[in-house]
C-alpha cells in the first residue's frame, strides 16, 4: 500500500478502536450508575412480564396485587384510599411509598440459572404482609372523610400499625392519566400526611410535658395557679385556652382538662433544658420512626431558649401523627413507648411466610405510676389545638386510646382545618368502632 | 476467490436466519410461555427478501466481474440483514420499506456492476454529475419535504410514498468529482514549487464546488451531512497531495467553523452542549443520548438478546440511533462485531485503492471507503457520547432508503475497482 493510504487506514481503523473502547466504557465500567438511574424505566418495564409480589394487610386481604396475563401484567389496588401509604409502581413515574419501600422483596429476582439468563426469564417478585388491618382502616378512613389530615392507629402493645390514613388522596390505579392534576393540586394528594408531614404538635404536647413535670416532681397537680385561665402570649403567638375555663384561677389538673396553654409554658420553663431534652429523646420526637416507608424528624432544638415553648409545643420541635401515636402509646401502656412496626411477613422463595422482626426493643418513657396519672386525667382523650407557623394556621390534634383498662389501641387524629370537635369525633369514632370489630 | 465469498454468504446468511428465528421466538421469550399469540410474521419478508438479493449479487457480480473482491459483498449484505432485523425488531413500518429499499439498492448495485464499465464515463463528465447533484439537493432548499411531517425538509419527492434524499447522492457524486479532478491536476496543484500552498488558479473550482455544496447543506441545517463532506475533502485533499499539513490546516478550520456554527445555529448549540455535559439537562436537551447511553449499559458484554432488550425507549432508535439498539439487544459483542465489519470494509476498500491502476481508480476507491467509515465513526462517535451527535445514517444498517441505495451504487463502483484491476492483470 501507498504510504498515504497505510497512514489513513490506520487512521480510521484507530477511530473503530476508540469506539470499541468508549462502548466498553459505557457498557461495563459505568454500566451500574447508568442502569440505576431514575430515567431508566427498564427494571419497572420487567413487571409486565414478571408478576410484582402481591401486598396483603395482617389478615391477608388484598392491598395490592398483580393483575392480567404474562407480558401484559399491570398492578390493581382494590382499595385505592390507601394509595398514599402503598404508593404505586409506573414506568414514568417511578416507585412511590410501600411499593418503593419494599421494592426488592416485590420486585422479580435475578434470574437463577442460566437458561434464565440466557431468556432473561426472571423469578416472580415475592409477596409481603402489612401490620394494617383493612377493616379498620376502611372505618379510619370513613371516619376521616373529606377533610384534609391523618390518622394513625397503632396496636400500643405492639407498635403495629393498624390504620394509616392521609386525606386527600389518590387513586394509584389511575396514577399515570391524573399525574399532571396530582402534582399541580395544592391540596398535595401524594403526600402521605402520617408519616411524611411534620405538624406543629401545640397542646398536643401537654400530657407529655405533664408527665415530665410529675416524674421530675416539680408539681403539685391539685394546688391552684393563679391566672392560669389566662390567655398566653408570646411574641406575635396568642394562644387562648382551647375551651373556656371556668374562672382565671385554675389547677394544673383543670389547666389541662381545658387546654390552657399558661401553665404549660411555666412547666416548661421549670423543667429547663435537660429535662426537656430528656422528655423529647425519652419520646424519640427527634427521631424518624423506622418503619420502612419514608418518615422525618424536626432537628434539635437549643432547648434552653426554647423550653417554655416547647412546654406549650409552639417551639421549632414539630411531628408526624405517627410519633404522637407512639407517645400516646407510653401514656396508655404504663410509661412504655413501643417500636412502630408496618411490615409483618415477608413470603420467601420457598413461598413460606416469615416473619418480620421489629427494628428494637420497648422503651420505658415514663414511670408506671406517671403515665397511670396522666391517663386518669385523659380518660377521654385529648384534644388539642396547635399553632402552625408563620401562617398562622390552626391544626387540631386528638390522642386517644382504648379500651380504658389494658388499653390495646391508640389513636392520633391531625385535622389541617383546626376544628378540633371534629378530630375528637374522629378519634371517638374510631376508637369505638375498633373495639367491636373482632 | 469466488469460492471464498460463496462460503461467507453463506454464513452471513445462516446469521440473518437466525436473527429472523430470533425475532420469532422474541414474544414466548418475553413472555416465559408458548401461549402468546402471534400478531405478525411478515418479517420473515426479511430472509426471502435477503436470500434473493444476496444470490443474485453474488451470481450477477461473478458472472461480469469474476475477478471482484470476496469479502466487500458477503460484508455488506451481513450488515444490511443485520441491520433489517434491528429495523423490524423497532418498526416493523420501516422495516417492510427497507426491505423494498434493499431490492432496490441490490438491483442498482448490480446496474453498476453489469454496466459501468470502466467509469471513464464517470470521470468525463465530472462538472455535468456534480452540479447535477448540487440542483438537486438546492431543490430541497424549495419544495423539500420531511417524510415524518415535521423536522429538516431534506427530501425530495413524496411520489407514491417514496421519498429521495440528494444529498445522499450528492456526497457520492463529490467523491467522484473529487477524485476525477484530483486525478487530473494534481501535479499542477500541489507542485513542489508552490508548496506549502496549492497553486490557486487550479485549486480554485475544486473550492467553489466544495463551497457550494456546504452551503446548501448549511442553509439546509444539514450539518451532520456538511461535517461529513468536510472531513472527505481532507481526506480526498491528502491522499491526492500527500501532505499531512492540508489535514491538520483543514481541521483547525473545521474547529473554527464548528465554532462559528456553536454561535451561530442554536440547533449546533443544542447538540454540542447534549454531547458535552449530558446530565445537566437529561429528561430534555440532552433526553436522546442519556437514553442511548443507558440502553448501551443495559446491553451489558452479551446483550439483552435480540427481541428482548426495551431499545424503543430511545427515540428514533431504526435511524439515528440504531447502535444504541444494538448495543443493547447485542451488546458489546454486537458492538465490537459491527464495528469490525465495518473496519473491514473500509479496509478491503483501502486494498482495492492500492491495488488500482490508475490516479482516478485510486482516489475513487479511496474516497468512498473513506466516505463510509468517516459516516460510520460521526453515526457512533454520536451515539455513545464520544463526538457531538449528528443526523447521519449508520451505513449499511440504520433505516434510510436513499442512504442504502447511495451505499449500495458506493459497493457496486467498488467491486467494479476491483473487477476491473484483476482483469488487467490476466
Amino acid at each position: 500500500m501507498p504510504p498515504h493510504l497505510n497512514r489513513l487506514a490506520l487512521v480510521l481503523m484507530a477511530g473503530f478502536f476508540l469506539l470499541a473502547l468508549a462502548g466498553g466504557y459505557w457498557a461495563l465500567a459505568v454500566q451500574e450508575q447508568l442502569r440505576a438511574r431514575n430515567d431508566n424505566p427498564r427494571r419497572l418495564l420487567l413487571e409486565r412480564r414478571f408478576a410484582r409480589g402481591n401486598i396483603y394487610d395482617r389478615n391477608g386481604r388484598v392491598l395490592a396485587e398483580t393483575r392480567g396475563r404474562p407480558g401484559a401484567y399491570t398492578r390493581y389496588y382494590p382499595y385505592p384510599a390507601l394509595s398514599p401509604v402503598l404508593g404505586y409502581v409506573s414506568p414514568f413515574y417511578g416507585l412511590a411509598g410501600i411499593e418503593a419501600a419494599e421494592d426488592n422483596v416485590l420486585h422479580s429476582g435475578e434470574p437463577q440459572n442460566w437458561w434464565q439468563a440466557l431468556t432473561g426469564v426472571r423469578p416472580a417478585g415475592r409477596a409481603i404482609r402489612l401490620t394494617l388491618d383493612l377493616r379498620l382502616q376502611a372505618q379510619v378512613d370513613e371516619a376521616l372523610g373529606r377533610r384534609t389530615g391523618a390518622v394513625v392507629l397503632l396496636d400500643a402493645i405492639t407498635g403495629e400499625i393498624l390504620a394509616l390514613a392521609s386525606h386527600p388522596g389518590f387513586d394509584s390505579n389511575t396514577l399515570e392519566a391524573d399525574w399532571a392534576t396530582l402534582i399541580a393540586d395544592p391540596g398535595a394528594p401524594l403526600l402521605n400526611r402520617a408519616t411524611f408531614a411534620l405538624y406543629q404538635p401545640g397542646g398536643a404536647m401537654q400530657p407529655f410535658v405533664l408527665a415530665a413535670g410529675l416524674q421530675s416532681s416539680v408539681i403539685n397537680l391539685q394546688s391552684p395557679l393563679a391566672k392560669a385561665g389566662d390567655t398566653f402570649q408570646s411574641g406575635a403567638l396568642v394562644l387562648p385556652c382551647r375551651s373556656d375555663p371556668p374562672g382565671p384561677a385554675l389547677t394544673l389538673a383543670e389547666a389541662f382538662r381545658y387546654g390552657c396553654p399558661g401553665p404549660f409554658a411555666a412547666l416548661g420553663e421549670a423543667l429547663g433544658a435537660r429535662r426537656m431534652e430528656q422528655l423529647h429523646s425519652d419520646l424519640r420526637l427527634l427521631t424518624a420512626p423506622d418503619i420502612g416507608l419514608p418518615t422525618l424528624a424536626a432537628s434539635a432544638p437549643d432547648f434552653a431558649a426554647e423550653a417554655a415553648a416547647l412546654g406549650v409545643g409552639q417551639g421549632s420541635v414539630t411531628v408526624t401523627p405517627l410519633h404522637l401515636a407512639l407517645a400516646t402509646a407510653a401514656i396508655a401502656r404504663r410509661g412504655q413507648l413501643p417500636v412502630p412496626q408496618l411490615l409483618r411477613e415477608v413470603e420467601g422463595a420457598d413461598g413460606e411466610w416469615r416473619a418480620v422482626t421489629g427494628s428494637g426493643n420497648p422503651v420505658a418513657a415514663f414511670t408506671p405510676a406517671v403515665a397511670e396519672q396522666v391517663k386518669a386525667l385523659m380518660r377521654n382523650g385529648h384534644p388539642a389545638v396547635a399553632r402552625a407557623g408563620a401562617e398562622g394556621r390552626t391544626l387540631a390534634w386528638y390522642l386517644g386510646f382504648a379500651p380504658y383498662d389494658d388499653t390495646r389501641y391508640t389513636i392520633a387524629v391531625l385535622l389541617e382545618d383546626g376544628d378540633v370537635a371534629a378530630a375528637e369525633r374522629i378519634g371517638l369514632q374510631v376508637l369505638k368502632a375498633v373495639q367491636v370489630t373482632p | 476467490m469466488l469460492r471464498r465469498e460463496g462460503t461467507l454468504f453463506l454464513l452471513a446468511g445462516l446469521f440473518v436466519l437466525a436473527c429472523t428465528v430470533a425475532l420469532t421466538l422474541a414474544p414466548f421469550a418475553r413472555a416465559n410461555s408458548w401461549g402468546v399469540e402471534i400478531e405478525d410474521l411478515r418479517f420473515w419478508l426479511l430472509p426471502g427478501t435477503w436470500l434473493a438479493c444476496a444470490l443474485g449479487a453474488h451470481f450477477v457480480a461473478r458472472r461480469f466481474l469474476p475477478q471482484h473482491d470476496p469479502y466487500l459483498l458477503p460484508i455488506a449484505y451481513l450488515l444490511s440483514g443485520w441491520g433489517l432485523a434491528i429495523v423490524w425488531r423497532l418498526a416493523p413500518r420501516f422495516g417492510l420499506r427497507q426491505t423494498l429499499w434493499l431490492a432496490v439498492a441490490t438491483a442498482a448495485m448490480l446496474g453498476v456492476v453489469w454496466l459501468a464499465g470502466d467509469l471513464r464515463w464517470l470521470r468525463r463528465y465530472r462538472y455535468t454529475w456534480f452540479v447535477l447533484g448540487l440542483a438537486l439537493t438546492a431543490l430541497t432548499l424549495f419544495i423539500g419535504v420531511n417524510p415524518e411531517g415535521f423536522g429538516a425538509e431534506l427530501w425530495l419527492g413524496g411520489v407514491f410514498g417514496v421519498f429521495l434524499q440528494p444529498a445522499e447522492l450528492l456526497k457520492l457524486l463529490l467523491v467522484v468529482f473529487l477524485a476525477a479532478y484530483l486525478a487530473d491536476r494534481r501535479e499542477q496543484i500541489f507542485a513542489p514549487q508552490a508548496a506549502p500552498f496549492p497553486r490557486f488558479p487550479y485549486f480554485l473550482p475544486l473550492l467553489i464546488m466544495w463551497g457550494f455544496s456546504l452551503l446548501i447543506l448549511l442553509a439546509q441545517r444539514d450539518l451532520g451531512m456538511g461535517t461529513l463532506f468536510f472531513l472527505v475533502f481532507l481526506v480526498m485533499v491528502y491522499l491526492a497531495s500527500g501532505q499531512a499539513a492540508y489535514v491538520l490546516v483543514g481541521l483547525m478550520l473545521l474547529l473554527l467553523g464548528g465554532l462559528f456554527a456553536y454561535a451561530a445555529f442554536d440547533v449546533v448549540r443544542l447538540r454540542v452542549e447534549a454531547w458535552w455535559d449530558p446530565w445537566a439537562d437529561p429528561s430534555g436537551r440532552s433526553f436522546q443520548i442519556v437514553q442511548s447511553l443507558i440502553a448501551v449499559a443495559e446491553g451489558g458484554v452479551f446483550g439483552r438478546g435480540p427481541g428482548l432488550g426495551a431499545p424503543g425507549l430511545v427515540p428514533v432508535a431504526h435511524s439515528d440511533f440504531l447502535f444504541a439498539a444494538l448495543a443493547e439487544e447485542w451488546g458489546l459483542l454486537g458492538m465490537i462485531g459491527a464495528l469490525a465489519l465495518l473496519g473491514a470494509f473500509v479496509l478491503r476498500g483501502l486494498h482495492i485503492a492500492a491495488r488500482a491502476r490508475n490516479a482516478f481508480d485510486q482516489l475513487l476507491a479511496a474516497g468512498l471507503s473513506a466516505l463510509t467509515g468517516l459516516q460510520a465513526l460521526l453515526i457512533i462517535g454520536g451515539v455513545i457520547k464520544v463526538v457531538p451527535l449528528t443526523g447521519v445514517t449508520l451505513p449499511f444498517m440504520s433505516y434510510g432508503g436513499s442512504s442504502l441505495l447511495v451505499q449500495f451504487i458506493m459497493l457496486g463502483l467498488l467491486l467494479r475497482l476491483s473487477g476491473s484491476q484483476a482483469k488487467r492483470g490476466l
